[in-house]
């Protein structure tokens, strides 16, 4: 359990808090490519980390995030006219480009130079791997692009979605590196999913609901592997990559895609779950492609026209209590994501972690808050924090089976890493 | 009408705040001097609930052979050199830790393990070290391994004040591990 003032700390990452100032050392996802996809589209509306931005692709094909607001009497700019390379407010005229730097206000006369003393506040987006990243920190520190590999192996081999959740996002981030809950909540689902059934690795989560676990440091931020029985007394390990501040890499299932999350905050009571799955050597599948469409694996099916799950809290996740009673489903909601984000959104809109009793096997969540905190404490003090770098990016999650003796972090060094054209290690 | 499952979301105010659970007693032993320093650190913060136990200088005969008998005379010796504490101490323990740096002796780990599987405790190791590929750590992993249920291997110490903590040790004013 955390005291209130840690729970503060490390739940609260809007202007000026700690956990926010270390969010904003690093490149985040935005929005998606498909969002902006068209020069002079709509100007789209986002919030991250509790601030309120446009983003828009100019005529010129050039991206922007700024302040939502136009500088003069504060009308959003949603409702801003996408045109010749800029974005007019509809009320007066004004026009900013995608720096967020004003170039036009039609009441002043342009020998004035009135608008050149007028700059909303903006952020870079940069286009990488089907996302829209940005980087919300001070420009003299701002890191090298990411390098995570699915946003860097080929188009086809690579999907992305993102979904809303409805509540902070720590206690989502908190359920992607805590493997021990897999065999219950998501019980049932291994054999069911077109994307994660069929593997010989799903067999050691059924029979052996008590895994052992083990939790190391790593360059970028940790890796937390859980280790079951296999045959011949040898162990299958399931070793989960975390890269601060949110990023996860889950452990393979046979040949399916590697998937993974990160938890973006828009504001302290909702975030962004961000989620990909991609083939380090093939293309995906048309069936693949088709699943992840439709809502399978760690994607979802939304309310058309958002990112909002179709299921959800207001129609309590479409919860089947005869399929969770006849055994079909063990929480009886349909579905790995919305398994994981119903029960983290009934949590509250901010765990309150005064009131939980952590087991052993939470050392790996115990170890997250310790590096988040930590790190934020060290950024205070002018220290860059972990994760920044993009060879900490260019990692891989691993299930493998191994002797006794062997220690994973050796025996699966190579496999650890993302090398271009080099196949997944997985069971 | 607001479903049952937004409605419950929303409403924060109206959760018991009453406590919903009794504290566990928590055994830290720090093995060799490195890790019994970080015990006696940890023993500083006034943790309730938290025994600390050293084991600086385990049993001698640390090969013990197979079989119950001669483990169990292996653990008798390094209570004995003990004075006993540990294996008492440990008994009344919920859950157990071990903390240890790469260089310590690990005599009584397998012992510790062993007493832990007996009693149904859950074991749960602490490496401290200043990175995974430091010199001598996976001598001391190989051993710790093989003796807990749970491994972690910190950077700094302070993980192990934090990991009490956040499993309910405190302190008399709350202080925690700041």
């Amino acid at each position: 359990m955390l005291r209130a003032e840690q729970n503060e700390l490390v739940t609260r990452t809007g202007p000026g808090t700690a956990m926010g100032e270390l969010f904003r050392r690093y490149w985040i996802p935005a929005l998606l490519a498909e969002e902006l996809a068209d020069r002079d589209c709509p100007p789209v509306r986002v919030k991250l980390l509790s601030e309120r931005l446009i983003a828009f692709r100019d005529t010129q094909g050039r991206l922007g995030l700024m302040d939502e607001f136009c500088a003069h009497r504060g009308v959003s700019l949603w409702f801003g006219r996408n045109e010749e390379s800029g974005l007019r407010c509809p009320y007066h005229g004004w026009k900013y480009d995608v720096t967020g730097q004003c170039v036009e206000v039609p009441s002043e006369p342009e020998e004035s130079g009135f608008c050149k003393r007028i700059k909303l506040k903006s952020y870079p987006l940069v286009e990488r791997g089907g996302v829209l990243w940005t980087y919300m920190g001070p420009p003299d520190t701002q890191p090298p692009l990411p390098e995570y590999e699915f946003a860097t192996v080929p188009a086809k081999q690579t999907f992305v979605s993102k979904r809303l959740q409805e509540c902070n996002y720590l206690q989502a981030m908190e359920g992607g590196i805590d493997s021990s809950h897999v065999s219950f909540l998501h019980r049932g689902a291994l054999n069911q999913d077109p994307l994660f059934k069929g593997a010989k690795g799903n067999q050691y989560n059924l029979r052996d609901a008590q895994p052992k676990f083990e939790v190391v440091e790593s360059d970028g931020g940790l890796l937390i592997g859980a280790r079951r029985n296999a045959e011949n007394g040898n162990y299958y390990w399931r070793i989960t990559q975390w890269v601060m501040p949110f990023f996860t890499v889950i452990p393979p299932r046979g040949d399916h895609p590697i998937h993974g999350h990160f938890w973006v905050p828009i504001d302290d009571e909702n975030c962004w779950a961000w989620s990909y799955d991609y083939h380090p050597t093939r293309e995906l599948t048309a069936v693949e492609l088709q699943a992840m469409k439709d809502g399978h694996g760690v994607h979802v099916k939304y309310v058309p026209g958002t990112y909002r799950p179709a299921q959800n809290k207001d129609n309590d996740y479409l919860m089947d209590r005869r399929a969770q009673k006849e055994g079909r489903s063990f929480s009886g909601i349909d579905g790995f994501a919305m398994q994981d984000a119903s029960v983290q959104e009934s949590m509250g809109p901010i765990q309150d972690r005064t009131k939980e009793n952590l087991v052993s096997t939470d050392n790996g969540i115990i170890m997250a808050r310790h590096r988040l905190m930590k790190a934020a404490k060290a950024l205070e003090k002018g220290i860059e924090p972990p994760g920044r770098d993009p060879v900490t990016h260019r990692v891989r999650s691993v299930s493998v089976i191994l002797p006794p003796d062997v220690a994973f972090k050796d025996a699966a060094k190579e496999a650890l890493k993302a090398q271009a054209g080099v196949a997944h290690t997985s069971v | 009408m607001l479903s049952e499952s937004r409605a419950a979301a929303a409403d924060t105010r109206h959760r018991i705040d009453y406590p919903n659970s009794r504290p566990r007693a928590l055994a830290l032993v720090g093995l060799g001097d490195g890790g019994a320093k970080i015990a006696r650190r940890a023993g500083e913060h006034g943790f309730a609930h938290v025994r600390i136990l050293t084991a600086e200088h385990p049993s001698p005969d640390r090969h013990v052979d197979s079989g119950e008998a001669s483990a169990l005379t292996g653990m008798a010796r390094a209570i004995a050199a003990e004075g006993h504490r540990l294996g008492q101490a440990l008994e009344q323990a919920d859950m157990i830790f071990m903390v240890a740096t790469p260089t310590d002796d690990l005599g009584v780990a397998a012992e510790i393990g062993q007493l832990g599987r007996q009693r149904n405790i859950l074991i749960t190791g602490v490496l401290i070290a200043p990175s995974a590929t430091a010199p001598n750590v996976d001598g001391a992993l190989e051993l710790l391994r093989a003796a807990t249920d749970m491994l972690v291997i910190a950077s700094d110490a302070s993980y192990v004040m934090e990991m009490l903590a956040e499993l309910g040790a405190t302190t008399a004013v709350n202080k925690g591990t700041d």
